[in-house]
């Protein structure tokens, strides 16, 4: 290297200079092009029904939207959703009762579904919480975002201070599994490529097929919320595939071919909280997993990606469920009901008649990830017969129903995971991909009744 | 000798430079991963139950105080209680690393070996050897349970700092156990495996 005696110091400190500047620039982060980063007081909302307005005791003071019901609503103007990417949409929320959800939706109350926000109880009509979800499209810029209460609880459900919308970052969050969408695309491409089976005359129009599956074992595991930690769960009675247990993936699940249900290829896994009567476990005689449609159109509707699972209900909900509350248990059979437990919560059926419930999972899908952290925030129910929005994946409307060989007593009964409205279902998706496909097609996008083997 | 100086220093300072930049480049995190990649639903699922289960625990060891039982047990839940405090406060630091939302997935409803919200009712409404039985039965429930799920994460977790905490609060967890030993032996359990602590 040539030297120049005369400038050593010069040469040294340009030196210097230049590689710590470079260094500087390696580690300076990219600038963000107008994510959004907006936080919209509830109570500033431009229209609304339904919506009271409160102090709140939350911190920052100021007032929290009050008494909302199912069906209230809340609109708020030139929201600004930012730049396009992946957009985290945050409630602070509290609750003494109730479950529900917040489904903000963009230009109209019934426009496309921007997020929905899950809520249940939080200990106190002012004991506050941040509940977040995460999208992956989405209008941008200036919006009118509604605000619309759903829940099957009559009555107030939630309080809601603020809402916030941060948008940048296009890696996924932690807790939300990515669809391969190579591998979609591909499942999709051979779903695409099926012929529809024709329908005789005579057949039932309605769009449903099923897999009928007796019980198949019991464990205090959940591969879904505690995946990796047996023992950790309130019990399960599972159905389906006979291997399903904390350790259970897709590749596990897919490579045990036993299972309980009727068809041999389906290998999804389903479960349920344990029934007990006293101490004794009382075990279902069998659960009928029905894959149907809510939809007016159901044309759309693709098969569940492999690997894709949910749930649906509430572990967390313990609240009274006397005669009458939705989504409860009831009588099936001859006399049905004929009176109620002590606690009122449960019913006792005729001699003849057997305790049954009814499940009912979300129809949309936000055709991007397997799971999400809490579950559901990948999937939304429908109310305007559309999947749309962040939602636009029409996806079989799963429901569980499930029997027991028992007419129940004024004693009642209680679940694992606690009261009756406690009950919830988990689903993991391994079905054959062909088998699913070809249901999809011939019985729920033709609108025609099949039976488990698949056929009319 | 002078020149030689200056180019020892021109060369070091040359070498300084480069060396902080390569540090600058190796210390800047590879494009995609980031601390909370290296958190597992397994690791997430352990501590967002271990959360709920030592918050319940608490309330419990909290009690004793006012409760006028035997004052080694109350030692002992206050030992309980301040390493409980300790490892919340460590297992929240955890979760926040991780980056998944706190979504309290346990809320409201009792897991297995979980402190119940009758066993915490019953235990604030009793006193003396009453309030002993129920803290030391609940406490060896926790202990057990807390001790199943801390192996669990330890051989199938990912992240290395759950890892370690699960490992920290196993330990613990077993010394505390051993201390209750001694002063409230476990109970035999029936034949059908249940104990009076245990519930399905």
């Amino acid at each position: 290297m040539r030297r120049q005696p005369a400038h050593p110091y010069t040469l040294l400190v340009g030196t210097l200079v230049v590689l710590l500047a470079a260094a500087l620039s390696l580690t300076a982060s990219p600038q963000q092009a107008r994510a959004a980063t907006v936080t919209v007081q509830a109570e500033s909302y431009a229209a609304q029904s339904g919506v009271a307005v409160e102090a709140t005791a939350d911190s920052g003071g100021g007032q929290n939207a009050a008494y909302l019901a199912d069906g209230d609503w809340m609109r708020f103007d030139n929201v600004d959703l930012g730049a396009a990417g992946r957009l985290t949409v945050s409630a602070r929320v509290a609750s003494a009762t109730g479950s529900g959800t917040v489904e903000l939706r963009t230009a109209s109350l019934n426009g496309p579904l921007l997020a929905v926000v899950q809520t249940s109880p939080t200990g106190g009509w002012q004991n506050w919480v941040t509940r977040t979800t995460d999208v992956t499209s989405h209008p941008t810029g200036p919006q009118t975002v509604f605000a619309v209460l759903r829940s099957a609880t009559p009555g107030d459900f939630v309080n809601i201070n603020w809402f916030s919308f941060v948008g940048g970052g296009d890696s996924p969050t932690a807790g939300w599994i990515p669809v391969d969408q190579a591998q979609w695309n591909a499942q999709l491409a051979q779903f695409r490529a099926m012929t529809p089976a024709a329908v005789p005359s005579g057949v039932v129009r309605v769009p449903e097929f099923n897999a009928t599956c007796a019980y198949s074992h019991s464990k205090p595991d959940d591969p879904i919320v505690l995946p990796g930690l047996p023992g950790a769960s309130h019990m399960h009675s599972f159905f389906g595939n006979k291997s399903t247990d904390a350790f259970s993936t897709t590749q596990s699940l897919l490579a045990n071919t036993p299972t309980s249900c009727t068809p041999a290829k389906d290998l999804s896994a389903y479960w349920i909280p344990t029934l007990y009567e006293g101490d004794r476990a009382v075990e279902a005689e069998g659960m009928i997993v029905y894959y149907g449609s809510r939809l007016p159109d159901p044309t759309a509707t693709v098969p569940f990606p492999q690997g894709f699972r949910m749930i649906a209900g509430d572990a967390k909900a313990q609240a009274p469920t006397p005669a009458g509350s939705p989504g409860q248990f009831w009588c099936a059979g001859e006399g049905g009901e004929i009176g109620r437990s002590a606690d009122g919560n449960w019913p006792v059926c005729a001699p003849k008649a057997h305790l049954t419930h009814q499940l009912v999972f979300p129809d949309c899908w936000d055709g991007k990830n397997l799971d999400s952290p809490d579950h559901k925030s990948h999937v939304a129910f429908t109310y305007d017969g559309k999947c749309s929005g962040a939602y636009p994946v029409a996806i079989p409307n799963l429901s569980f129903v499930v029997s027991y060989p028992t007419s129940g007593s004024t004693a009642g009964f209680r679940l694992a995971s606690g009261m009756a409205s406690s009950i919830h279902g988990d689903f993991f998706n391994a079905w054959d991909n062909a088998a699913l496909g070809q249901r999809v097609k011939d019985c729920i996008t033709q609108k025609a009744k099949c039976n488990s083997a698949g056929t009319f | 000798m002078q020149l030689r100086r200056h180019v020892l220093t021109l060369w070091s300072a040359c070498a300084v430079a480069m060396a902080l930049l390569a540090v600058g480049c190796t210390s800047q995190p590879a494009a995609g991963t980031s601390p909370a990649a290296a958190f597992s639903a397994t690791d997430t699922a352990w501590i967002q139950l271990m959360v709920p289960m030592n918050e319940r625990a608490q309330l419990l060891t909290d009690l004793a105080p006012s409760r006028e039982g035997d004052p080694a047990l109350t030692a002992l839940a206050a030992k309980t209680g301040s390493t409980l405090r300790q490892d919340l406060r460590r297992l929240h630091a955890l979760l926040e690393l991780s980056g998944v939302p706190d979504t309290r997935p346990h809320e409201g409803h009792t897991m297995p070996g979980m402190v119940s919200l009758d066993t915490l009712k019953s235990a604030g409404s009793a006193s003396g050897g009453a309030f002993d039985r129920i803290l030391a039965d609940a406490l060896r429930a926790h202990f057990t349970q807390t001790r199943m799920l801390c192996a669990s994460e330890r051989t199938q977790g990912k992240a290395g700092k759950a890892k370690e905490l699960a490992a920290a609060i196993a330990r613990s967890t077993a010394e505390q156990t051993s201390w209750l030993d001694t002063l409230r032996p476990a109970e035999p359990a029936r034949p059908d495996g249940t104990t009076a602590a245990t519930r399905p």
